[in-house]
């Protein structure tokens, strides 16, 4: 029995003694990097659904039948409603434009019927109302319900003046709470038959507004503002759409989708440990003294090699919202320090001065992170590296592909002069640049990765 | 002919001393702790040519590069000594046994000493390179930038270059009958 416990003793000593070695090795002045806390998130918990239908006048074209023309509005909308009622716990329906008001269902339904958008007032009053959007006061509803989904379906067609001075000041303001609050805006552009009367077109001299009539097919808009999986998922269902389908297989220009976000990354990689050993690319798990593993969620790739460069790959998909922009640049904050001779407890260890140790390199699918390029270590070291990556610049939205159906102040008479049969939409581009602008001004750096190599480095 | 290899071996160890005693030194004061007083300062070599700027960006201990550095640099001197005192010695030697009294002879004897003084160049060059490049025996070695380094060489095989040309000169087969090289031109050769 005393043997037996002399014997435990000896291993427990022994196994002490591996599991020290480990925690002294690593640099005495590390401190662990602010990894965000893992708040998980409970994937049944749905959230309000808040939709928004554009009531004004114009919006009743997209109702009627054209001859000439697929009518996409009517299906989209149906698959709509149905993606709404999947995405939320509760779906609420409200009217903007000509009427700002909450309605029911069974108003809601008849969205897709002319009936919605009967104007009950006078005709100079119906087309005095038609003119204003209101997609500002829209947006200052969302900024409040920061855990709902906003679906806005409009016709996006907004004056020169509200995209002006205070009037854009109070749609960015809304916007700007928006993507602080870490949400997205997801704008998809249906161009479908139209047959009806649009309004509010400016003339040449600036005096008037005037109608057009001439117009078999316009483009309407569904605009979500939400998580960036929200968005996702909504996109993915009115892509089902068998209609749709058919359409964008006759004409790619029927549909546009663009996201635009202040954040672009879905979930920081160390929170769910997706960092894997697999990722360092050209350091063999089977080589001599290779270790993998998490302290307090920081992955530490430890190994003894004679390779003066690693590289780490991680899969976009992994860690940035589906559909969004990307990232066009990471910062890599780096800490290099440095060892004499072999591993031992209370070592000092030299922190490096060295900068540029890690170059990130971006490709559509994964991000590269690619140590000591240009740099030269010594052998006969034991090296730490620490690099946290962080993003530094949203990537470009592909807002790019709407710039077809915009229409300038100053080319509104022009346009409707040519009689056109595809109505474009006036100052698009004014409010997908705006929303996009106030992203940009919102955007701020958010820690993607941390990792640390600890290698002992041999001639 | 051991009398005659007996009586040109202490004016070998003349020419060699020469430049043996302060490569001694040297090498003792490079080996010395670097809180001791020594003939030679010992941070000379590595002030002169270490690359402090790498070291103190990667706040490494200067202390310790520094006794590396004198350790490799000690160690390189070692080695140049044993090489250049071998291929010395085995010309001081072996000198006597080529038969250069015979008339035409000398020519043989010249073309010997050129080639035995290539070994040797070719041999200091090699144990340069081994320390300073081709290794891993120190750490040191990554202290020192391509530039100090080719310097180092060019001196160093140059000091022991010229620690052989002596020893030979003072230590060859100048008994001969041929008037054979420099050598035989010396006034020692009457002391013979």
């Amino acid at each position: 029995m005393v043997k037996f416990s002399k014997i435990s003793l000896i291993v427990f000593f022994f196994l002490s003694t591996i599991v020290n070695s480990y925690a002294a090795c690593l640099p005495t002045d590390f401190k662990q990097p602010n990894i965000p806390i893992n708040t998980s998130v409970n994937e049944d918990l749905k959230d309000k659904v808040h939709v928004w239908y554009d009531a004004s006048l114009s919006m009743s074209g997209f109702t009627k039948s054209q001859s000439e023309e697929v009518n996409l509005f009517g299906p989209i909308l149906n698959s709509l409603q149905q993606a709404s009622q999947s995405l939320g716990t509760e779906t609420s329906y409200n009217t903007f434009g000509s009427r700002f008001q909450t309605i029911d269902e069974n108003r809601a339904s008849l969205v897709t019927t002319q009936e919605f958008y009967k104007c009950t007032q006078s005709a100079q009053a119906c087309v005095k109302k038609d003119r204003i959007n209101g997609l500002s006061k829209v947006l200052s509803v969302a900024k409040k319900n920061t855990d709902s989904t906003i679906i806005i379906v409009t016709d996006l067609f907004v004056s020169t003046s509200e995209t002006l001075a205070k009037n854009a000041e109070r749609i960015k303001k809304p916007l700007r709470e928006i993507f602080n609050n870490g949400q997205s805006v997801g704008i998809f552009g249906v161009s479908s038959s139209y047959n009806g009367k649009i309004s509010g077109i400016p003339t040449e001299d600036g005096l008037g507004y005037v109608t057009y009539s001439k117009a078999t097919k316009r483009p309407f808009y569904i605009i979500v503002i939400g998580s960036g999986e929200n968005i996702k998922f909504i996109e993915e269902k009115l892509k089902k759409n068998q209609k749709l389908q058919d359409a964008i297989a006759e004409n790619p220009d029927t549909y546009k989708f663009t996201m635009i976000t202040s954040n672009v990354i879905s979930e920081n990689l160390n929170i769910n440990k997706k960092v894997k050993d697999k990722d360092l690319i050209n350091i063999s798990s089977q080589s001599e003294g290779y270790k993998f593993k998490y302290k307090d969620n920081l992955p530490i790739y430890e190994f003894i090699t004679s390779k003066n460069n690693f590289e780490l790959k991680f899969n976009n998909s992994d860690f940035i919202v589906p559909g969004s922009n990307g990232v066009a640049k990471y910062k890599i904050e780096e800490h290099l320090w440095s060892l004499r001779g072999a591993c031992k407890k209370n070592d000092k260890w030299g922190k490096s001065k060295r900068e540029n140790l890690v170059e990130p390199v971006i490709t559509d699918e994964t991000l590269t992170l690619k140590f000591f390029e240009d740099t030269k270590l010594k052998w006969g070291y034991r090296w730490f590296m620490l690099a946290n990556v962080y993003t530094a610049k949203n990537g470009s939205s592909t807002q790019d592909e709407f710039k077809d159906w915009d229409l300038t102040d100053s080319d509104a008479a022009n346009h409707m002069q040519s009689d056109p049969k595809l109505f474009k939409t006036l100052n698009l581009m004014n409010i997908i640049e705006m929303i996009d602008d106030v992203a940009n001004e919102e955007f701020k750096p958010t820690l993607v990765a941390s990792v640390a190599l600890n290698f002992e480095l041999e001639k | 002919m051991i009398i005659n290899i007996l009586k040109t071996l202490p004016w070998y160890f003349v020419g060699l001393a020469v430049f043996l005693v302060p490569s001694v030194l040297l090498i003792a004061s490079l080996l010395a702790p670097l809180d001791v007083e020594s003939f030679f300062s010992n941070q000379f070599f590595a002030d002169k040519f270490m690359d402090l700027e790498t070291i103190l960006n990667d706040e490494q201990d200067p202390a310790n590069a520094t006794a590396d550095f004198n350790l490799m640099f000690a160690w390189l001197n070692i080695y140049l000594l044993i090489t250049s005192i071998a291929i010395s010695l085995s010309w001081a030697i072996g000198s006597h046994f080529l038969n250069i009294d015979e008339p035409g002879k000398a020519k043989f004897f010249g073309i010997t000493w050129t080639i035995i003084s290539g070994i040797l160049v070719g041999s200091l060059l090699i144990v340069n390179y081994t320390i300073f490049s081709w290794s891993n025996f120190f750490m040191a070695q990554q202290d020192i930038t391509v530039r100090d380094m080719n310097t180092m060489v060019l001196i160093s095989t140059i000091y022991y270059s010229l620690m052989y040309w002596l020893s030979c000169i003072l230590g060859t087969a100048r008994q001969a009958r041929s008037a054979v090289l420099l050598a035989n031109k010396l006034p020692a050769r009457n002391f013979l």
